[in-house]
């Protein structure tokens, strides 16, 4: 007869959180790369992907381990050895591998909680984000080694290909070799500038996957969704618990409760007032909101605590017709006066116009510094153009979005564009 | 003492690893469509078993010398993985079963036996 206990496995599709494989390989990256050194962080994706394979071949059978991670670092700590001693058989000139690396490898399993492998992640996190890395560098290796992203998979969330994708991770790896970056969180006099690069390149990822130029809906979910754990990890260890960091994840989860409701079943960009606001995740809300009270605890307004407390105001409004745009205005101001970019004063001007009308907008447009910086952009002409077109300059109005449709990147933009120029005619015919 | 036929099915899954290529997330739904079924074979009580095996393993032959090699590898295709032992009273209901598994989708092949079992008379 077979073993009883073979009889009852614990098997359930419903018990398997979501991206389950993806972050629970990654933090076994994150802890063998803490043992083997950044500069074996290709050694430590590929046995963890191998050590992914061996718990796809046995966790069918009989459900998922209590403790995952320790598991999979247990499985990978063993394919990493046989690697390591295979290598250096092959080549006696090689660095070995150092003894202390051996040991770790061959000891048995210490106590692998999930403080350990928080820690582990929280390192990663610096070795992924540091400023010797360009952004898009950072960008592509965080989501394949924090968030256990395949290359496939980034360039579809890049608009790229894989091949380029690839070779972009290949450069990062070697950058890191070069530079030996030290697996570890920054001292305490270098912390505070270090944690504004990873907050940096976070709402970069973030507004990725927000922005609609990232093509497919579920991808660009996915990066938001990303960014906002990645963000959470932060707020959640003690290291990095500032109140930047609150009002980061609280601005994200402002601005993610709403993505689903920006376009419609056909992908088409709506308005704010043509929003079901129905569709808004109110869940996500509620986190948000207390996300941003207790960033604002702390002594310091950064640009996440103003852009969230944006987010906030229109989360907060019935419908569009109750936005209280006079408070919206008043953080762009104090938006501005941080950031003193142009991007910032094209969407005060939006703001302002709510408040004192369309001509108000438009002056406050024409006043921007380095306004040539925003030619380029699309949404700017948009923004003449619906301007213009609330003043009943239907024939100027329609010139600003032609220009704006030329500029635009996306068809959903174009077909927002298209539109809008119908409506123009309509009221000039 | 005869060996009697039971109600019980055994099918042995070969087909070597998955696909090393494979993402987290394309192993993570390969694993869900595993689960669904093993569910679904749950609640109409037809599921009884499963269970992996590891890569290990040796093949003991001969007579007067014995051997001890290191028999199939892991990466061939013959290789078995793991077996599944389900409930039903007849060879086509069991194939009915292993021709609806998702692990067929992911490259294997499910070999059905039927469980002799001895009964005394």
């Amino acid at each position: 007869m077979i073993d009883p206990g073979l009889s009852q496995p614990a098997v359930s599709a419903g018990e398997v959180a979501d991206h389950f494989f993806r972050h629970e390989g990654a933090k076994v990256v994150a802890t063998l790369t803490a043992h083997l050194g950044t500069h074996r962080l290709q050694l430590a994706e590929d046995v963890v992907q191998e050590a992914l394979l061996r718990a796809l071949q046995t966790w069918s059978y009989r459900g998922v381990p209590d403790n995952p991670a320790a598991w999979l670092t247990q499985v990978a700590k063993n394919i990493a050895l046989n690697s390591l001693q295979r290598e250096q058989r092959w080549n006696d000139k090689q660095e070995g591998i150092a003894a202390e690396h051996a040991r770790w490898l061959s000891e048995p399993m210490q106590d692998m909680t999930p403080e350990t492998f928080a820690d582990d992640t929280l390192r990663m996190m610096f070795v992924c984000f540091h400023p010797e890395l360009a952004t898009d560098a950072q960008t592509a290796l965080a989501l394949r080694t924090l968030c256990g992203f395949s290359p496939g998979e980034i360039a579809a969330a890049f608009l790229s290909s894989e091949a380029a994708i690839a070779k972009r991770l290949v450069r990062a790896r070697q950058r890191i070799r070069e530079l030996a970056l030290p697996f570890a969180v920054p001292e305490p006099a270098e912390l505070a500038a270090r944690l504004d690069g990873v907050l940096h390149t976070l709402y970069l990822l973030f507004n990725e996957g927000y922005k609609a130029s990232s093509g497919d809906h579920l991808v660009r979910e996915d990066l938001c969704r990303e960014a906002i754990r990645l963000a959470s990890l932060l707020r959640e260890h003690p290291a990095t618990q500032e109140s930047r960091v609150h009002a980061l994840l609280a601005l994200m989860l402002l601005n993610a409760a709403r993505l689903s409701a920006r376009t419609d079943d056909a992908g088409n960009l709506l308005r704010l007032h043509e929003q079901d606001r129905a569709a808004w995740d109110q869940a996500m809300i509620r986190r948000g909101i207390a996300c941003l009270r207790h960033a604002s605890q702390g002594e310091t307004v950064s640009i996440y605590h103003l852009e969230a407390s944006i987010a906030a105001t229109h989360c907060l409004a019935a419908d569009a017709s109750a936005t209280n745009w006079p408070r919206i205005l008043q953080l762009y101001d104090q938006l501005f006066a941080l950031t003193g970019s142009p991007v910032t004063a094209m969407n005060r001007a939006v703001a302002l116009a709510r408040v004192h009308g369309a001509q108000a907008g438009l002056d406050a447009l024409e006043k921007i510094p380095r306004r040539y910086l925003l030619e380029g952009h699309h949404l700017y002409h948009a923004i003449l153009g619906t301007f213009t077109a609330e003043l009943g300059q239907a024939t100027a109005a329609i010139t600003h979005f032609r220009r704006a449709a030329e500029l635009a990147t996306l068809a959903a933009e174009r077909d927002f564009i298209a539109r809008r120029i119908a409506e123009c005619r309509g009221e000039a015919g | 003492m005869k060996a009697e036929p039971t109600n019980q099915y055994m099918f042995l899954v070969r087909g070597g690893p998955c696909h090393s290529t494979a993402s987290p997330e394309q192993m993570q739904v390969q694993m869900t469509e595993v689960y669904t079924w093993i569910d679904e074979l749950t609640k109409k009580g037809i599921f009884s078993a499963a269970q992996p095996l590891t890569s290990e393993g040796r093949v003991v032959s001969g007579g007067n010398s014995v051997t001890v090699s290191d028999g199939i590898s892991m990466e061939s295709k013959e290789s078995v993985g793991g077996f599944f032992i389900v409930n039903v009273a007849t060879m086509e209901e069991a194939v009915d079963i292993a021709r609806n598994s998702p692990m067929l989708r992911h490259g294997k092949q499910l070999e059905v036996r039927q469980i002799a079992a001895l009964k005394c008379d």
